[in-house]
């Protein structure tokens, strides 16, 4: 065979040559086969979990959505607090070379100090927020400046577009969206929007695309309050000058819907904007209405006297003697009243505020049964509103109760509770003797535990036209008498208790007025209470005007609580009205350019009728020229428009 | 008759494949335009929700009276109302 391959000249044959050629080829291609083989499998098994994890990365996203925090509204559906979308700007410090310029950059967008972000930007940390909630503007800014290691991320705050209106019932949530406060804590999982993670694909042009239908709903749920929005800016524009006015420390002015129990205003003063949080006192936070404590003064005599006439113990005519002013209890203790009074009924003791009369009252009916019927409205317990950090009326355990501290708290001394609490109780005399709680949220719909009497109908009647008395006769709120509306209410001054020494502050009061309106068929309670306002100190001269002012308030919104029935509306006639005449005009006055106010009254009293055309607040063209001498009954034709 | 049989089922699995790729490509270009859409509907409701914020904020009372303050406007007096026909 060796022999056949070798040629003539030696060489070896074709044959042999090819066969040859083969074999390395063969060989070559089989460690070329080996070499990729072997690749695959190192790729494979040892690369390939990596590996694919990068791929997967590459176009695979997972992203994140969350819901809208809900709204809360007023009972108009005015939106009291919204979220919006916002931008945040966080760093990467590690990624940032010339941390001095972008911190100069970015203090000039954000108008903040760059020293403060040079700081963020020197930590040595993978992640620091520069930034949170800046405007959309900025933000762009931001965006084209295409600095790196400088990001933006969507985020939500919380604005309140009504300010300060509201403030300590609403409370404020904290950056993070989570209710710190208020209803907005109280609601906190209600109002929260729901958070989804979802898988979408990239594409190579880099190009998000869901394949998945969109997510239900994931935004919050909005909650109603029962608040009137107008009413409440009203009740704290009123609360303010009354606090300011007296230079008092602070003040609350509640308004209540006696049919619904609703809370149509809950105003306190000094006013809290959430929208800046952060820069108010935390004293300024408290929703004072229901929490801060005091005496309740005369205010209370109205419950007392209520209880004593249910509990036949006195009636409306019965008469007590008060000892000229000066009731010696024990040797230590005396009574005293602002005025001299001899025998007085029941019903004057409640309309001059006798103190002397109320503690006779209170002994004859005896402290059980007084505090079962103050615990029957509602004093000894929390008031049911979704408020967090509400407070509980304070009282010195019945056990301890002698007849001093039975006859205190028969004039609201010795015990204290909330303005919540206090117009709670109020509500189930002007409601015909039913006690219901008190409603702030009408929706979510809220489980109300069911109302309950207390008094008989003929005790609320008994009791309501006493307090009608306090106002409309010569009682201790005389000066609140309206002509248009028929107010009836109670007076409280209370002096305030020292903590520190026993005993009371001099000179330290709190002043209080409860008005219903109107008394003989009550539609609304108001009650307001300045705390230690100075150069005077009467409920009926302190807060009574403020209540006075609240009624009448009430009358535009509602007019069915006017004396007299006046009725609003386009087929009604108009009221009579005084019509004062001004100097006539003769000639046709230059109206372009002007109000439209301004030509309605010089027309009007050139006893020519305007006929407005077009739309706008100005007149920027007239039918008849100016100084053109007028007719009476000529029709004069005004276009109207902006001007320029 | 088999022959033509297998021709036909040839042809109509062709067929098949073909409609199977029309249907995704289309269906990816609908994801396209699905997402797209849904990304324009969140800014747009972004920016209804920032101009009704607006609109509250411009409309609140309080701000309201106190421009009213500002320029010198008040509740009108006797003087002030004229009647100027029924």
């Amino acid at each position: 065979m060796s022999r056949q391959l070798v040629n003539k000249r030696g060489g070896i044959n074709s044959s042999a040559k090819i066969n040859f050629r083969l074999y390395v080829s063969f060989l070559v291609l089989a460690i070329f086969g080996f070499i990729l083989w072997a690749r695959v499998i190192w790729v494979q098994v040892f690369w390939g979990p990596s590996l694919a994890r990068q791929a997967r990365s590459q176009y695979v996203v997972k992203v994140k959505e969350q819901g809208y925090r809900g709204k809360i509204l007023d009972r108009n559906g005015v939106v009291l607090a919204q979220s919006i979308r916002t931008y945040s700007v966080f760093a990467r410090p590690k990624e940032i070379k010339h941390r001095y310029a972008v911190s100069k950059v970015l203090g000039k967008l954000l108008r903040q100090d760059y020293r403060v972000i040079l700081k963020k930007l020197k930590k040595q940390t993978n992640f620091v927020w520069i930034k949170r909630n800046i405007s959309d503007a900025v933000a762009e800014r931001i965006r084209n400046k295409k600095i790196k290691g400088v990001y933006l991320v969507q985020e939500y705050a919380r604005i309140y577009p009504q300010g300060h209106l509201l403030g300590q019932v609403l409370g404020f949530t904290n950056v993070d969206g989570k209710g710190l406060e208020g209803i907005e804590k109280s609601f906190d999982d209600f109002l929260r929007g729901k958070v989804k993670g979802e898988v979408v694909f990239r594409d190579a042009r880099g190009r998000l695309v869901s394949f998945a239908l969109r997510p239900k709903n994931l935004n919050g749920q909005d909650v109603q309050l029962s608040i009137d929005s107008n009413l409440q800016a009203r009740a704290e524009e009123i609360l303010a000058r009354r606090v300011e006015q007296f230079r008092a420390k602070s003040g609350q002015l509640i308004v209540v819907k006696v049919k619904t129990g609703e809370i149509l205003a809950l105003a306190n003063y000094p006013f809290f904007n959430p929208n800046i949080y952060f820069k108010t006192p935390a004293e300024y936070r408290k929703n004072r209405a229901a929490l801060d404590l005091f005496e309740p003064g005369s205010t209370a005599k109205t419950f007392l006297i209520a209880s004593a006439l249910e509990a036949g113990v006195c009636r409306p005519d019965s008469i007590y003697f008060c000892e000229q002013g000066k009731w010696h209890l024990t040797k230590k203790i005396t009574i005293e009243d602002t005025h001299k009074y001899g025998w007085l009924s029941v019903a004057s003791i409640l309309k001059y505020s006798s103190n002397i009369g109320a503690g006779k009252i209170a002994l004859q009916l005896g402290k059980n049964r007084y505090f079962e019927f103050l615990k029957k409205l509602g004093f000894t317990r929390k008031v049911d509103l979704p408020l967090p950090g509400r407070a509980e009326s304070l009282f010195q355990p019945l056990s301890k109760w002698g007849e001093v501290e039975l006859v205190t708290a028969a004039f609201g001394q010795g015990w204290s509770t909330t303005g919540l609490h206090l117009i709670q109780a109020y509500l189930a005399l002007a409601d015909g003797g039913e006690f219901r709680p008190l409603r702030l949220v009408v929706g979510p719909e809220v489980k109300k535990s069911s109302g309950y009497r207390v008094f008989s109908k003929n005790t609320v009647q008994q009791v309501l036209k006493m307090l009608w008395s306090v106002v409309n006769e010569d009682g201790t709120g005389k000066m609140l008498k309206l002509t248009e509306i028929n107010l009836g209410g109670k007076t409280g001054t209370a002096q305030k208790p020292d903590l520190v020494n026993g005993g009371y502050k001099k000179g330290s009061f709190v002043s209080s007025f409860m008005g219903i309106v109107p008394v003989d068929n009550p539609k609304y309670l108001i009650f307001m209470l300045i705390n230690e306002p100075k150069g005077a100190h009467y409920g009926s001269v302190v807060a009574g005007p403020g209540v006075k002012t609240m009624a009448l308030v009430l009358g535009i919104l509602d007019n069915s609580i006017f004396k007299n029935k006046i009725k609003v509306g386009l087929n009604d006639q108009p009221p009579k009205v005084k019509i004062k005449f001004s100097p006539k005009i003769e000639v046709m006055p230059d109206c372009k350019g002007k109000s439209i106010r301004y030509a309605l009254d010089r027309l009007v009293r050139a006893g020519v009728k305007p006929v407005f055309k077009g739309k706008g607040l100005f007149v920027i063209e007239q039918s008849i020229p100016a100084g053109t001498p007028l007719k009476k009954g000529t029709k004069v034709f005004l276009r109207l428009g902006e001007v320029k | 008759m088999s022959k033509v049989l297998w021709v036909g089922v040839i042809f109509l699995a062709v067929g098949l494949m073909f409609v199977k790729i029309w249907l995704g490509v289309s269906i990816s270009s609908l994801a396209y335009r699905y997402h797209k859409l849904e990304q324009k509907y969140k800014q747009e409701h972004e920016l209804y929700l920032k101009l009704r914020a607006e609109e509250e904020y411009l409309l609140s009372p309080g701000r309201l009276r106190q421009l009213a303050k500002k320029l010198g406007l008040r509740p009108p007096g006797e003087d002030d109302v004229q009647a100027i026909g029924q």
